[in-house]
């Protein structure tokens, strides 16, 4: 099977500040990747690398001709003031497959209704984006990303402001969304993430694949990843490291 | 009633009259794009770059206006070029672009030769001697407003709101920056006629804000927008000439009004 993405030695630099380094990657078509790693580390930049908003100064990036990215952005880099309905916000997902000068068909319309029903938000075609909670914006956006039927799903930190209410539905959803796309998940909250993603990327300047989910600190350790575990339980609680002697 | 007809057979008043109308169709519409884009600052610099270009003009002996549309236009094309670029501080190269046009601009108008041409006229606007030419320009940019907006309109609103995915969806995000910063200097330029310089700003920004309080999505904005413009601008135009006043100055005074009524009207 071709990989939907593949990153070559890839490494990228902000006036001559180099971000990343000699980065390998392939993204497979039932992948669900998660990639973690410190502020400044560089995951944004991975990101920005795969959806071509910022060029390497080295290496190469492969793209399958099948690809097509549905991508979720951070929700604080956009404009929440602006006038534009719910509506028309997710259609704008759409503009990538089909031809944006054609008024949205009723099967179009049909979709964006479904989806809304789904997060919740039915009968808010109309509404200003001005009056959504940070929740409903993010999920607005994911309405936007699935709109076009992707074959990779980008998310970056979808958990930020999701309500806790949502949270489980949103991982469930992601869990059935894989069966028909990969999905690249990029978080901070390692815990949160690391039950749902089949394997782990950790970027910290390079990037180590771990084909696996489970991470321990000794992974991270020797990774060169320091960021701190972190485990949801009912019971508020740290998880500690295994004992030398068992 | 008859004072009125009589007034509009006048052909400079006429002139003044139609030229308002469209200045306001532009100012509604481009106005909007503006104010909803957040780029109401460097729609300044914009505008007051562009008397650099005046002043040269006018030294060199060409139409004014044709010299500052090429300002207008070059510091348009500048200012979105290096917002691509990461690390410049872009508010405190307006404010050089702002300043500095000005500053050619009074330079030349103080080294041309023979008499001083009218500066009051272009800071503040000159609205009673609108010529035919002045109409059919304005006309012409209307129209070319309307047409992209009704033919581009998903496009430019996904632009507008998000490049960053747009570009990411593929949509020529960069020749929509590019043909939107030029008609946006274009419109300015043109609008300068009727209020002025240092007025025109605010018919971009008063009615856009004010159809910004109802308006749900940036097309309705739009639609307001005109509406608010025109009603403030044919209002402030008759009691400019009741009352002898300068135009530019009671339009702004009728838009703000406006403004503040519709501002309360919120409220309650």
């Amino acid at each position: 099977m071709q990989p939907l993405i593949q990153l070559n030695n890839i490494s990228a630099a902000y006036d001559n500040n180099v971000v990343l380094s000699h980065v390998n990657l392939e993204v497979n078509p039932s992948d669900f990747i998660g990639i973690i790693g410190p502020n400044g580390g560089g995951k944004t930049t991975l990101l920005k690398i795969i959806l071509n908003l910022i060029k390497p100064i080295s290496g190469e990036l492969l793209k399958a001709k099948s690809l097509n990215v549905g991508y979720l952005p951070q929700v604080n880099t956009i404009d929440k003031q602006f006038p534009i309905t719910i509506k028309d916000v997710i259609l704008s997902g759409n503009y990538a497959t089909n031809q944006w000068w054609k008024k949205p068909g009723k099967e179009l319309q049909h979709k964006v209704s479904e989806l809304l029903e789904f997060i919740g938000l039915e009968n808010s075609h109309n509404e200003s984006i001005g009056e959504l909670s940070g929740g409903q914006m993010q999920r607005v956006f994911l309405c936007r990303a699935l709109i076009s039927n992707p074959n990779l799903l980008i998310l970056d930190e979808p958990n930020t402001y999701v309500d806790k209410s949502f949270e489980a539905n949103l991982y469930k959803l992601l869990s059935e969304l894989n069966d028909d796309m990969a999905i690249l998940l990029v978080s901070h909250d390692v815990g949160t993430i690391s039950s749902m993603v089949k394997t782990i990327a950790c970027v910290n300047g390079g990037l180590h694949y771990h084909p696996s989910n489970k991470i321990t600190n000794e992974v991270l350790q020797s990774y060169n990843c320091p960021i701190e575990l972190i485990s949801h339980g009912h019971v508020p609680h740290r998880v500690l490291k295994h004992h030398d002697n068992e | 009633m008859n004072e009125l007809l009589e007034l509009l057979s006048f052909g400079f008043f006429r002139n003044a009259l139609i030229a308002a109308v469209l200045t306001s169709i532009i100012a509604g519409i481009v106005g909007s794009y503006i104010v909803a884009r957040r780029t109401v600052f460097i729609s300044g610099g914009i505008t007051h770059a562009s008397f650099g270009g005046m002043g040269i003009a006018y030294f060199l002996g060409f139409p004014p206006f044709a010299g500052a549309a090429v300002f207008a236009i070059l510091s348009a094309i500048g200012i979105e070029w290096s917002s691509n670029k990461v690390g410049l501080r872009e508010d405190s190269s307006i404010a050089i672009l702002w300043s500095l046009g000005m500053a050619i601009g009074i330079l030349f108008v103080f080294l041309t030769p023979g008499y001083t041409p009218n500066l009051m006229g272009f800071l503040f606007g000159d609205i009673l001697t609108v010529k035919v030419s002045d109409l059919l320009w304005l006309s012409a940019i209307g129209l070319i407003c309307i047409l992209l907006i009704k033919l581009f309109y998903p496009v430019i609103l996904s632009v507008a709101f998000d490049s960053e995915f747009a570009s990411v969806s593929k949509m020529p995000v960069q020749t929509i920056k590019y043909v939107s910063a030029i008609i946006v200097a274009i419109s300015i330029v043109l609008s300068i006629k009727v209020m002025g310089i240092i007025l025109v700003l605010s018919l971009f920004t008063i009615p856009a804000s004010a159809a910004n309080l109802f308006a749900k999505d940036l097309k309705k904005m739009m639609y307001f927008s005109v509406l608010i413009s025109v009603i403030g601008s044919v209002t402030g135009l008759l009691v400019a000439y009741y009352l002898d006043l300068p135009s530019g100055a009671t339009i702004i005074f009728t838009l703000t009004i406006l403004y503040m009524l519709l501002r309360i009207k919120k409220l309650f």
